[in-house]
């Protein structure tokens, strides 16, 4: 178990690079970059990929 | 690149990207990828440390192949910028559904991502899982 207070537990690490992970995003609030909109990730999309990249240049 | 998004929408997903740098910034990269869902900006970077991704080693970086191409490049003439950002943060991916990420791909290098239909694949299942 990992994790930052609670919010995070992993469960099992696949033979892939990806894990099955149980992530509550409660809490995380973001401003979407084109129009400021705030995205609520612990309430919705339904279903969604998230892809996080490193910097831009 | 269609076939993946329209894949992704029969899903009924979306793919949303985001960041550390600002607003600014990152709504000239969306742009510039013509990236037609959410782009957020996260320059407190409280995703990455909730997903527990993690800065890479300097020797990951900057590892002699990555050398290779910028001196490739200074040699055509072509101008090498500097980072302007932490260039050790790395990236991931993961699959949310309903406000909790089901499963996650957290590299351990730079240029370790997963590959789309891996992702694909994970979509389908927390939709199957869903409707079940």
């Amino acid at each position: 178990m990992q994790g930052d207070g609670g919010h995070c537990r992993w469960a099992v690490r696949s033979r892939l690079s990806g894990i099955e992970a149980d992530v509550d995003l409660a809490g995380i609030v973001l401003p979407d970059a084109r129009n400021g909109t705030a995205v609520d990730l612990g309430a919705g999309p339904p279903l969604a990929i998230l892809s996080i990249i490193r910097h831009r240049y | 690149m269609r076939e993946q998004r329209n894949r992704l929408e029969e899903l009924g997903a979306v793919a949303v990207a985001v960041g550390f740098s600002p607003t600014t910034a990152l709504a000239e990269l969306a742009e510039h990828l013509a990236w037609p869902w959410p782009f957020l900006s996260d320059v407190d970077r409280v995703l990455y440390e909730r997903l527990g991704l993690a800065r890479a080693r300097l020797r990951d970086v900057y590892a002699p192949a990555t050398l290779r191409i910028y001196a490739e490049a200074a040699r055509r003439g072509e101008v090498v910028q500097r980072p302007v950002e932490d260039s050790r943060q790395l990236g991931g991916d993961a699959v949310v559904r309903s406000g909790e990420v089901v499963r996650l791909w957290r590299p351990s290098s730079p240029d370790d991502r997963p590959p789309v239909h891996e992702m694909l694949a994970a979509v389908a299942m927390a939709a199957t899982d869903r409707a079940g």
